[in-house]
């Protein structure tokens, strides 16, 4: 067979080929995962998050709410975000313009956008000898210790899907939850090369490393109001009390917290505010809601949507359309890897398979995979531990997908997680159950007209 | 964009978009896995897409990038080896798929997407955001390694 031939026998090996039909139902379950983040417990605080930006402001940028140059580019840069949209347009922008060059890449720290809990940065990254650079950031209160909350940089909001191309407009958030944005922060960007890869851990291949001091302008960081509201409203048997909603330049965050007299935490809450003229606010992308506070204190829990700052609104009507409950007894999970077998999960959900493997390199990994109803989300926190509480594996990672050993698909309205806890010190680990029970959709949703003057 | 029009634009392309992976990654898992992943990067993204008529090159190319990002992790975690373009011999030695499967990045995207895929020159410069005139270099380029003799136009 010549290679014409062999090439029309592959078009129509290949024609055959059917993709599997469970893609699209995983990415939209992943992105509502994503949305439904529940902030880790104060023992699994340490495990989770901590990647911080620091980024640099030199105390002499301009500070100007007004004039501030090069606003046409960004405001094309934060189309993916209203917030951040509705900011630029009103020139809600700090202009930073700081430029740092080492090892033949160069970064320019452009643009901060800041209010009381939340910093994003803009920057740009150049170079000669590389064609595709990738950056771990990390940030620094003055005092040297890690600060904030924060994921980024984020290609895929930025640009057409993929690692930002050098000289692209690159954006990194950080978030503080119980506290404030400080005063000045250090940012610490570390390069690696995308094309040979992400540095494994502990074998760091950076090429170099840049620090950036900022400082925020205190106008921008006092900012914003709260609307108190004193409000019950009940989703189902429970209730729950609307306790205010503060709005910010670049976020709106609603106060709530669980009754006391509920029989399970609320773990998560879906909510759209509508102002008169039609504008819904939300996550940025469908209206509905972002993350809870610290699951384990029923005390007042903050969840943020998009921020009706520069709307202009006077009145907006609170829609609560659904919310999650972690059942008060059911908090953690016992797993018996040996036996492959766990302790109560919610009804539906599983624990399918649990094997040891061996790696090449010699290193032995428990392969965990679960059944998830896909109504509840993410069923498990990311954090395993022992029966003292420590935490109890080298390296964790998971996967919306089941494991090669299973030989069976989920059914309707179940999907598998395979996690993969690599030097596990105990065959009998715990972990933390995300809900137990989802409300949503087909109730009438609880509405509070809110007075926002 | 909104949800349920990507969602039924994406069922609709599924297939060819699978194909797509298959060839690049030359696995059916490793495609599965990065079509979930195209899949997911589309719904995050799908707000951003004004045009609706352009979802198809708009969304190969997030696979592709999505490709390559799986090959990228792939080449530091195992042995896998992309043939430089001298390497003739070795190119001639293997089963056209595996063939394609080891072209250097810029090489296989053409072959894939011009010849496996039934997109134009035109087309395939717009997905991989590169003058036609390069898209048109490579192509001869990698129909040369490969000693395929192939028109111009395929027909879809």
């Amino acid at each position: 067979m010549n290679r014409n031939e062999e090439y029309y026998a592959l078009l129509g090996e290949l024609s055959a080929a059917e993709a599997p039909s469970a893609s699209l139902k995983k990415a939209v379950r992943r992105n509502r995962t994503n949305k439904f983040i529940v902030r880790p417990l104060a023992a699994v605080a340490a495990v989770l998050a901590a990647f911080t930006v620091i980024v640099n402001t030199s105390t002499t940028a301009a500070f100007a709410m007004s004039k501030v140059p090069g606003l046409k580019e960004l405001a094309k840069a934060v189309t993916f975000s209203r917030s951040l949209k509705d900011a630029v347009d009103h020139e809600y922008a700090q202009l930073v313009d700081l430029e740092k060059s080492s090892s033949g890449i160069t970064a320019n720290v452009e643009y901060l956008i800041v209010d009381r809990q939340q910093l994003v940065v803009f920057y740009r990254l150049s170079s000669k000898d590389h064609a595709n650079i990738g950056t771990d950031c990390d940030f620094y209160t003055a005092g040297g210790e890690r600060s904030g909350s924060s994921w980024g940089p984020n290609p895929y909001e930025l640009g057409t899907g993929s690692m930002p191309e050098n000289g692209s407009l690159r954006s990194v958030y950080v978030e503080y939850f119980d506290t404030e944005v400080p005063p000045e922060l250090k940012m610490v960007l570390r390069f690696w090369d995308a094309d040979d890869g992400h540095p494994a851990a502990g074998e760091p291949e950076y090429i170099c490393e840049m620090d950036f001091d900022l400082s925020f302008d205190p106008q921008y960081k006092s900012s914003g109001k709260r609307i108190e509201i004193g409000k019950t409203v009940n989703i189902g048997s429970r209730s729950v009390n609307v306790r205010a909603l503060d709005i910010y330049p670049i976020r709106t965050v609603l106060q709530v917290e669980g009754a006391s007299s509920n029989d399970a935490w609320l773990t998560g809450l879906e909510f759209t505010i509508k102002t008169p003229d039609g504008r819904s606010f939300g996550s940025e992308s469908s209206g509905t809601i972002a993350y809870s506070s610290d699951v384990s204190v029923p005390e007042i829990q903050s969840y943020t949507a998009g921020s009706l700052y520069f709307s202009g609104a006077r009145s907006a009507t609170l829609e609560i359309s659904g919310a999650k409950w972690l059942d008060k007894d059911m908090e953690k999970v016992r797993i018996d890897l040996k036996n492959a077998s766990a302790s109560a999960l919610p009804s539906g959900c599983g624990l399918e398979d649990a094997r040891l493997e061996t790696r090449a390199d010699g290193t032995s990994v428990w392969v965990v995979t679960f059944l998830e109803k896909d109504s509840l989300g993410q069923l498990l926190m990311p954090a395993v531990f022992d029966a003292e509480g420590k935490e109890c594996v080298r390296e964790l990672s998971w996967t919306p997908a089941q494991n090669k050993y299973l030989d069976r698909t989920a059914p309707e309205g179940f999907s598998y997680t395979t996690y993969y806890l690599s030097g596990c010190s105990s065959d009998t680990v715990y972990m933390q159950l995300c809900a137990t029970e989802v409300w949503s959709g087909d109730i009438e949703p609880s509405r509070i007209s809110l007075d926002l003057d | 964009m909104d949800m349920n029009e990507f969602a039924r634009r994406f069922t609709a392309a599924k297939d060819k978009l699978y194909r797509i992976a298959l060839l690049y990654l030359g696995n059916a898992d490793a495609a599965e896995e990065v079509l979930d992943e195209a899949a997911y990067r589309g719904v995050k993204a799908c707000g951003r897409l004004k045009e609706p008529e352009y979802f198809d090159t708009w969304m190969t190319r997030i696979l592709i990038n999505a490709a390559s990002d799986e090959l990228r992790r792939r080449k530091r975690h195992q042995s896998f080896e992309e043939f430089p373009e001298s390497a003739a011999e070795e190119f001639d030695s293997l089963p056209l798929k595996d063939a394609i499967s080891r072209l250097p990045k810029e090489l296989k995207e053409i072959v894939v997407l011009r010849y496996f895929s039934g997109y134009t020159l035109k087309e395939t410069a717009e997905i991989l955001d590169i003058p036609q005139g390069t898209a048109a270099t490579r192509q001869r380029r990698a129909l040369s390694l490969l000693r395929l003799e192939l028109g111009e136009e395929v027909q879809r």
